[in-house]
């Protein structure tokens, strides 16, 4: 980078799961998360005027853009002590959380195949990837690209594929995905997306102390691309990478793939469960191919 | 040609003005056509062709998106081998800097692309030159090996004639190891309007028809009939480029998984292996790969050793060695996103929103009154330009629909 003297402004897409359902499990109260985040945002837009930003929030039944939006609201008055912008970010992602709860508690269509504890993640990045799309093909200087995930929902089995699609359009686009999983237990898709992108996956502690959300963010997710390069950020060394197979969802080290739809099995079927295809009857293998010896490991079973 | 054939042809058509071959600005009939290329252009009200210039693109850009949604079986697990003519008729300048220096710069974007979307295919790459045919790289599914060897400056040096039959024979006889399942693809780059061959290219043509290896060339020059032949035959594209982005555009059409057409082709179980990343080890230790001292790698789960990066077959035992992302990479081929519908905005802007752009549902950017819109056919919700092109190339996911 020999930009060194100007890095460049960064555009930041901050997906804020609003899940009510899930943050009442959480230690950290809602409105005090979402205080956090707002300085959090805050503070990115103090750092370079040229910092662009972009809240999406999504919950389990819908996804909406926070801000940037048309809406405004005529009946705040101009505080003389407040930066403009800063007043602007923070009325907007505060009334449209507001006005996401109200509307959600009152409808409850729920698309199908979605639990309580769950939200459309995948919906928010896509369209997160559409903005960051648009803006870094309008921007006339270069600007780096880059979206925090705020999660406290579980993880949806059937938004793995969207998901998965969504990491690689990333990692093309070259956006660095961080994601802060606030509550319950370490997303394993989120996981995937930071390590793929090259952002950083957090899991805030916010049993024991409340103000480590704002804290994490403003350690790990404030820096931008260059920074970074100079910095030690946490290391997730327990990312695995495994498969775990169509049929038993046990994670498998040796697997079995259809060569049609790359279910992956973890034993020899004479007909793929998830596309019906009959196989033929030779299993192939590598040329030198010899059984795994070392304990613990499944030996291919002859049907 | 007969030329008098031609202007008979175009006076016939053109015969409106009193003198017949005159058009209306006085000049020939046969002269209009240079002058609609840039008529076409036209300045909008402040003097500016950015209008007009961004209109063009638009064609472009839609003529790009359609793509075929059919679900239909694509050979996945895919082996393609690149064949590069390295004949002296390589060296003429009609392409900036040579056609041998472009060619090679595309197909570095080509091999990477490739494996972006094939990522557990394989790829070897063959030159063609003074009548015989090297093969450069084996097939294998690293895309270091393949660049670094597109990279070699001796494939800048030409000579003779190239031999497109010992070429395809030797990809013939690459392809031969490959396994049922796989697709067989041969993908020429041709600048010569020759080849020398010791044989009969028809018993070649045969033979490739017979073991269902599906051939395609981009020329350089011109069409030439045998080429073509071969293509057509083995159920393969012919193209001429006409410049460096026209060969990057029909380069690219290779690279989506073909349909499977293929009577012989099988389904198996592919044994794979999933293998853990090695964690910080105190001490380097060498790779089985390229036999260089590091920290991290990839252990092979049935053999143990150590492999510097993934997707891979492992050197000691041959297992291929993948890690679920990557299969999760090729799934977008197996559920095709649909082609949005493009909506009429005269017919639509009188029914509801009466005027008043419209926001797009992916970028939340306003989508101008006369710029057109696209709509998903399922979720029924609505585009603009922009991100259905990302949508359909990149991000393979509607964002009203997941």
């Amino acid at each position: 980078m020999s930009e060194a003297a100007e890095p460049e402004a960064s555009l930041l897409v901050v997906v804020l799961d609003t899940n009510t359902a899930a943050w009442e499990r959480c230690p950290l109260q809602f409105d005090r998360a979402l205080q956090q985040v707002v300085i959090f945002l805050n503070a990115y837009l103090a750092l370079k005027p040229e910092n662009k930003l972009a809240v999406i929030a999504t919950n389990k039944s819908e996804c909406r853009y926070l801000y940037p939006t048309e809406f405004t609201d005529e009946t705040t008055i101009p505080e003389m002590q407040v930066y403009e912008q800063f007043r602007d970010v923070d009325t907007k992602v505060l009334t449209g959380v507001q006005k996401m709860i109200e509307s959600g508690s009152m409808s409850s269509d729920t698309p199908a195949g979605i639990e309580q504890g769950q939200s459309q993640v995948s919906r928010a990045l896509s369209k997160a990837l559409c903005y960051i799309n648009r803006g870094t093909k309008a921007s006339v200087n270069k600007i780096w690209p880059r979206i925090l995930v705020v999660s406290v929902a579980d993880d949806a089995p059937r938004e793995y594929i969207a998901l998965m699609n969504t990491i690689f359009a990333a990692q093309k686009l070259g956006v660095l995905i961080d994601v802060c999983k606030v509550v319950g237990s370490d997303s394993v898709f989120l996981q995937q997306a930071a390590e793929i992108t090259g952002g950083n996956y957090l899991k805030v502690d916010t049993q024991e102390n409340r103000g480590s959300l704002l804290q994490s963010l403003m350690f790990t997710c404030l820096a931008d691309h260059f920074t970074r390069s100079m910095l030690y950020s946490p290391h997730n060394d327990l990312i695995d990478f495994r498969a775990t197979c169509f049929c038993h969802k046990r994670v498998v080290d040796i697997g079995y793939v259809c060569s049609v739809c790359l279910s992956i099995f973890c034993k020899m079927a004479p007909v793929c469960s998830t596309c019906k295809t009959k196989f033929s009857f030779k299993l192939v293998r590598a040329p030198s191919a010899a059984n795994g010896t070392s304990a613990g490991k499944k030996k291919p079973p002859v049907n | 040609m007969a030329k008098e054939v031609e202007d008979e042809d175009y006076i016939d058509i053109d015969d409106t003005g009193p003198e017949g071959l005159k058009g209306a600005d006085g000049g020939y009939a046969w002269e209009e056509e240079y002058k609609r290329s840039w008529d076409v252009i036209q300045e909008d009200e402040s003097g500016s062709l950015q209008s007009a210039v961004q209109g063009i693109q638009e064609q472009l850009k839609r003529k790009r998106r359609l793509r075929d949604t059919t679900a239909i079986q694509r050979g996945i697990i895919r082996h393609v081998i690149l064949v590069i003519d390295g004949s002296e008729n390589m060296g003429t300048r009609d392409m900036r800097p040579t056609r041998i220096a472009a060619t090679l710069q595309i197909l570095e974007s080509f091999v990477n692309e490739y494996f972006d979307q094939n990522p557990i295919s394989q790829l070897a790459i063959i030159s063609t030159k003074d009548g015989l045919a090297e093969k450069l790289t084996d097939l294998s599914g690293n895309p270091l090996d393949h660049v670094n060897a597109l990279r070699d400056k001796s494939n800048k040096d030409l000579a003779g004639e190239p031999s497109l039959q010992n070429a395809l024979e030797l990809a013939m006889h690459t392809l031969r190891r490959a396994p049922t399942h796989g697709s067989r693809e041969i993908v020429c780059i041709f600048g010569s309007l020759t080849t020398c061959d010791p044989g009969d290219i028809k018993q070649t043509q045969a033979a490739l028809k017979h073991a269902e290896v599906r051939v395609s060339m981009v020329q350089l020059a011109a069409e030439v009939q045998v080429f073509k032949r071969i293509c057509q035959e083995t159920n393969g594209l012919f193209a001429v480029a006409d410049d460096e982005i026209h060969l990057k555009d029909m380069l690219f059409e290779c690279i989506p998984p073909p349909p499977v057409v293929s009577a012989k082709a099988t389904s198996d179980m592919i044994q794979m292996g999933f293998p853990i990343r090695a964690s910080n080890a105190q001490v380097p230790t060498p790779c089985v790969c390229h036999h260089e001292l590091s920290f991290s790698g990839y252990i092979c789960p049935r053999c143990r050793s150590k492999v510097c990066s993934l997707p891979t077959d492992c050197d000691v035992c041959g297992l291929p060695l993948v890690s679920a992302p990557h299969l999760a990479r090729s799934y977008h081929h197996l559920f095709p996103e649909e082609n949005y519908r493009e909506i009429d905005v005269e017919v639509h802007s009188g029914a509801e929103h009466s005027g008043a752009g419209l926001v797009c549902f992916g970028c939340e950017g306003e989508v101008k009154g006369a710029a057109a819109r696209y709509q998903c056919p399922r979720c029924r919700k609505e585009f603009c330009l922009e991100c259905d092109v990302f949508i359909h190339e990149t991000l393979h996911n509607c964002p009203g629909c997941v």
